[in-house]
Order: structure tokens, then sequence, then C-alpha cells
């Protein structure tokens, strides 16, 4: 009976004049977490930034309901602080502006669109303090510049903290597991299973099925051409595992030949 | 306008009337050193010739605005109003106050200085034997002067300090000299301030050049600064002039061996500005740092200026000017490095970045290298560029809204030069007017 939390109807989006998106439609309810796989150049992480509202990506037809408005309209401040994270898949480095800066600024912004008192900074660091821990950070990093000179791995691992300060009820992972080590892998997903509520939605966009073993999803999504070419549960994600894309793109990887005859719609 | 009512006695002219009548031309009750080095001044600009747009020197700032418009020095006498300034709130050896090129001798605090330290005001009248002393640095001014308008900076003087601090002398708080134009009616002032660093010793001078909104004519500025054997000095300059009138100042550095030396140079106001530095590093294993930074707006046009000279071995000179330009504004960023053929291990590095806030805001940089030694380290690097899109985003993927995450990025851009201001007091009044200027010039470039 729930209006879904997200519902793209038909969306279609170019950038620099060649169209990536060619007709998606993705209906998500609170509670779901769902994953987009793909191969490369499918539209995955293009659909995450239109989600997001950078700029440079022109969305040409389609829909995009959030909570029942029109997400397209908002600026990407506005989505933030509607409820919309995007954990990027290449987290920015921003010299000169410290963590302490930019953490402020920006849980203050969703609280007072919330209604809700902005932090001081002793009630920042006490809720800080407590996300940092989950993914194994600490609050030194506050001195420091936005991301500068973090590696892979601790950039990775700051988009968790963000968004689990943000308390976000869209999260879009972009590519969020690449460029992780095992041990990484485990405390990213970690963080990002202890954000699972009723309230929230999640959309993992992930190339491979790995981060699957860790975070379970309850829909898996095969994107391809800038549309969803089929949907079913998480053992979709073990079949592209062994199989690869080639059911859906008609071209194989030498060892997968087999299964090229079973390509569907 | 209160201007416009107190016509100044002395008849305006322009620089270039100024120097075609000549040296005799000057009146007025000053003693004979300073009318014979007014005199030696205008003589220099007539042989040198004053600036045209033609000059290399001079092709991105045209000098016209300078030379062309009508400027009256400073009434005689001192000022007798109220403090107009604006004060920082700084911790001061002593404070003195010129409004409109006169000493405003109520205002200043002269008092209580350490032993071996001399601050001596220059041009009111009042100074004791000063002459002896400063003579024959502002006729080395004059001489060396490379074009006329630098010239008539070096000798004018329409008031100002000579501070000499003695040998092994720490002197822990700067000396603050403020010159507050207040005036409607176009006011020449020359202000002059000496800093003689005796070996070993330590000290720092900062000037705030202010004004009034309706503040109208042209400062044309001077400031030697001398630095002997393993001394400290620091040289700071807060240029906040309204934007109606024009700011020409030298900075003249001469330094003797293992000594050091940091300038801050802050570009706020001014209609057309020109920063010149010209620095000598004539001992060997001398530092020096050059710290600037630019925020033209509107039609605002900024030069910088600077020559650094290399002529002993072993010497580390650093340039850092960044500038923010909004609106229709102009930036001009020349700097050479020069390096004898001597001057072995000589370690220089310049730079210059630029954003532009606007499509119609322009910025040249020009950094140029001349060198006759073999075994030296020169670097120089010149950027210009809008506001770093990806960061932006990135930013407002956090919630924080657009107005917000441009200034953030622009404070994080001008801060890397703001805090790299010696006195903490300057730096965080600076802080504060540049996070005004900038929030202000988003809102007008978004």
């Amino acid at each position: 009976m729930h209006e879904p939390l997200l519902k793209i109807e038909g969306l279609c989006a170019e950038a620099g004049g060649v169209e990536i998106l060619r007709g998606l439609d993705l209906e998500v309810k609170a509670g779901e977490v769902h994953s987009i796989m793909g191969p490369n150049g499918s539209g995955k992480s293009t659909l995450a930034k239109v989600l997001a509202g950078r700029e440079g990506y022109e969305v040409t037809s389609g829909s995009v309901l959030f909570k029942g408005q029109d997400l397209l309209e908002l600026e990407p401040d506005e989505r933030a602080r509607e409820g919309v994270f995007l954990a990027f898949q290449y987290p920015v480095e921003i010299p000169g502006v410290s963590n302490m800066q930019f953490l402020k600024e920006s849980i203050n912004a969703v609280r007072t669109h919330r209604g809700q008192e902005p932090l001081d900074t002793v009630g920042f660091l006490g809720e800080l303090r407590e996300k940092l821990a989950v993914v194994g950070m600490n609050e030194q990093l506050l001195q420091r510049s936005v991301n500068e000179d973090f590696s892979g791995g601790e950039k990775k691992r700051y988009e968790i903290v963000q968004m689990s300060l943000l308390e976000p009820s869209l999260c879009v992972l972009d590519e969020t597991d690449s460029g992780l080590d095992i041990d990484a892998l485990r405390v990213v997903s970690e963080g990002i299973n202890r954000m699972r509520s009723p309230e929230r939605a999640m959309v993992l966009v992930t190339h491979y099925q790995r981060l699957l073993n860790y975070v379970q999803p309850d829909i898996v999504h095969v994107m391809v051409g800038g549309r969803i070419a089929q949907s079913g549960g998480k053992e979709l994600a073990l079949q592209l595992e062994e199989r690869g894309y080639a059911d859906f793109t008609g071209v194989a990887d030498p060892a997968q030949q087999t299964n090229r005859q079973e390509a569907s719609a | 306008m209160k201007g416009a009512t107190e016509t100044p006695e002395h008849t305006a002219s322009t620089l270039v009337e100024l120097v075609e009548r000549g040296g005799a031309a000057i009146e007025g009750e000053a003693p004979s050193w300073l009318r014979d080095a007014r005199a030696m001044a205008i003589e220099r600009a007539a042989a040198i010739g004053l600036p045209a747009k033609t000059d290399e020197e001079w092709r991105y700032t045209d000098p016209k605005p300078l030379l062309e418009g009508q400027f009256s020095l400073p009434r005689p006498g001192a000022y007798e109003g109220d403090d107009p300034c604006e004060h920082m709130e700084i911790d001061a050896t002593a404070r003195i106050v010129f409004v409109d090129g006169r000493l405003a001798p109520e205002h200043c605090r002269l008092s209580g200085l350490p032993s071996g330290v001399e601050v001596s005001l220059v041009g009111t009248g009042e100074e004791a034997d000063v002459e002896e002393r400063l003579a024959p640095i502002v006729a080395q001014g004059i001489g060396g002067a490379r074009d006329g308008l630098e010239a008539l900076g070096a000798g004018l003087i329409s008031g100002g300090v000579f501070v000499r601090v003695d040998a092994g002398v720490t002197l822990e708080k700067p000396i603050v000299v403020v010159f507050r134009a207040e005036d409607g009616s176009p006011v020449l002032s020359a202000p002059h301030v000496t800093l003689i660093v005796g070996e070993g010793a330590r000290a720092s001078v900062i000037e705030d050049h202010q004004g009034a909104a309706g503040a109208t004519g042209l400062t044309l500025g001077r400031s030697e600064v001398r630095v002997a054997k393993g001394a400290h000095a620091e040289h700071a300059m807060l240029q906040r002039e309204s934007p109606g009138r024009h700011h020409v100042s030298t900075l003249r550095l001469i330094q003797d061996a293992e000594s050091h030396f940091h300038s801050d140079r802050v570009l706020l106001g001014g209609a057309v500005t020109r920063n010149n530095i010209h620095a000598t590093l004539q001992g060997e294993s001398c530092e020096a740092v050059f710290n600037g930074l630019y925020t033209p707006e509107e039609r605002q046009h900024h030069d910088s200026h600077i020559r650094v000279e290399h002529l002993a071995p072993g010497c580390n000179s650093r340039q850092y000017y960044r500038g923010i330009l909004a609106d229709r504004s102009r930036a001009v960023f020349t700097g050479r490095i020069y390096v004898k053929d001597v001057a072995q291990q000589t370690d220089a590095i310049q730079s210059n970045s630029n954003l532009l806030l606007s499509r119609s805001a322009h910025a040249v940089a020009k950094p140029q290298l001349e060198i006759y030694a073999d075994d030296v380290r020169c670097t120089h690097g010149a950027t210009s560029g809008q506001l770093d899109a990806d960061a932006e985003f990135y930013l407002r993927a956090r919630g924080v809204p657009k107005r917000v995450a441009r200034l953030l990025l622009l404070q994080a851009f001008a801060g890397e030069n703001i805090d790299r201001i010696e006195n903490e007091a300057l730096r965080t009044t600076v802080h504060a007017l540049a996070d005004h200027r900038l929030g202000a010039a988003l809102q007008r470039n978004a």
C-alpha cells in the first residue's frame, strides 16, 4: 500500500550529447535494499549522478519522484537536505576546507531543514565520535582537509561516516566497494548494514557481486544499455557472478560462450 | 560631501604638470632637507620620465588616471578632528596616525618605547634630527627609481615614520602606522615609512592604508626596509582604501647576510592599485618571503610588480601571491627572480594563482626568471581558473547550500595566504574583511 520512496519512470538522460539512460524505470520502497548491477558503460553511475543532481547530465524525458515530489526540480543541496545521499565513487579532495567545517556545515544544514536545532561543537563531536568508531576512524581527521591525503579505503569509510551522520532516507552508493581490500570491505559493509531500517531505502550500484556477500539486497537489477534489463532476488547476483553479463549484452567472455544463446530481452 | 566645501589651500594639479613645473615649484614650510628631497624627486621624474602605457612594465596597467588626475598636496598643519580610523585589535609598541596626509598627534601613541628603539615622525615639521639618517636613504630611493612615478613616491614625502632598532634589540610588538584618507577632494599623500633593523635585532611594522567611503585622490607610498646581518624584519601592508582613490606603493628592501624578512601585502581597496616590491638580497644565506592577497571587485584594478634580486650565494626567496577577482575587475601579477652569476645555491620559488568569479574579470600573470648562476633551484607557477565544480558539487551533495559551499571554497583559497600573515591580529582582521567581501562578491557573481 505504501507509495514508493523513489519512483523513476521512463528516465532518459544524456551527457555531452550522448544518450546514456534510455527509458529507465525503477521503484524503491522504504526499508528495501536494491542492488543495481551491470557492465561498464551501462549507465549505473550516470543514474546515481542524475539522482544527486550533478551538473552536466541532462534529463531529456521521464520523471523521478522522491517522497512524491519531483526530485529533478530540486538543486543538489536541496535534494541532500530532503534526504537523498550519494556516496561517491571518487570522493573529492578539498584542500583548505577542514573536515570539521565541512561536517558541521553539512549536518546543521540538514538539521535546520528538518526543523531540528543546529548542533554546537560539543553536541556535534558527540554524534560524530560514535559514527567514526563504527568504521574505525578517529576525530584527528577533523583538523585535516576534506578527503585530502586520505587513502582509497579511508575515503570510502568517510563516505559511510557522512551517510550515518546525515541519516538520509535514500542512500545511493556508487561503487562503494571499488578499490577496497577485504578488511575495508567488511568494515564498510558493517557501516551500511547498521544503516538499514524500515524508514530508509538503499540503492547499491556495483559492478561486482562481492559487496552483496556482506550486504544482502532484497532486489537485484541488471542494467544494460541505459535501462533495467532484468530484476530478481539475490540469486540473480550469484547468477551474474557465475555467467557474466553476456546474457544481457550479447557479447560474452570466451569462457562464458555457452551462455550466449540464452540472451534475454 | 565634506570635501566639496573644504578646498585645500594648495592648488590642484596633475603629476604631469607637477613634473613639468620642476622642483622649484614646491612650496611650504617643510625643513630644507625635505624640500631638497622633493625637488630632487621631481627632477629625477622629469629626467627618466613618467610611465606610459607603451612601457613594458606598464603594459597591463594604464597609468593615465594616476598621471592626469587633478590632485592637491595635503594642507599644512596637523589634523585636529576626532579619530576617524578603523583600528585593529592589536597590541602595538607604538601607533602613528595620519589623516589626509597630515599627522593626527592626538591619536598617536609614541610613549614608552623600549631602549634601543627610535620612532621618529617625518615630514610633519616636528621631527628632531632624523635628517642625517633618512636623507641618504631617500636620495638612494630617488636615484634607484625605475620610473618617474616611483621617484615621486620615494621623495615627495607628505609624512611618515622613521623606525630604527639597534643591534641585538628585540621588539616584540609591531609598530602600527595608519594612513587614513577622509577628504572627498582629491588629496595626493606620499606616506614614507622606513624600518632599519640592526644586526641580530628583530622588529615589525604594519601599515594600514584606509579611507572613508567617499575619499578620492592618490596615495604615493614608499616603504624602505634595511635588514642587517642576522636580523629579523617583518613588514605588512593592508591596503583598504576607498574605491575612489588610487594607490601606488613601493616596498624597497635590502637584506644583509643571514637575515630574515617577511612581507605581507593585502590589497582590498583602491581604484587603480600598483603594488611594487623591489628586493635585494645582497648578503649570503638570507631568507625572504613575499606573501600577498588581492581581491579586486567591480572595476578595481590590482597590479603587483615584484622584483627579487639574488646577489649573493645561498639565499632563499618565496613569492606567494593569490587573487580572487569579481565583477569586471582586473589583476596583474609580474614577478621577476633575478639571480646574479655569483649567487649559487639560490633557492627561489614564485607562485601566483587567480580565481575568477565572473566571466568579465580578467587576470594577467607574468612570471619572469633571469638567471646567471648555474647551481640554483628556481621555480615559478601561475594558474587562473574558476571554482572547482567537483568540490562545489561534493559540498552541495552533503546539503551545504550553494552560496555557503562557494564561500567555503573561496575562504580555503584565500586562507592559504591569509594564514601565512605573521601578525595574529592582522591575520584575524584580514580573515574578517575577506569573508565579508567575498560573501558579498558571491551574491553579485552568482
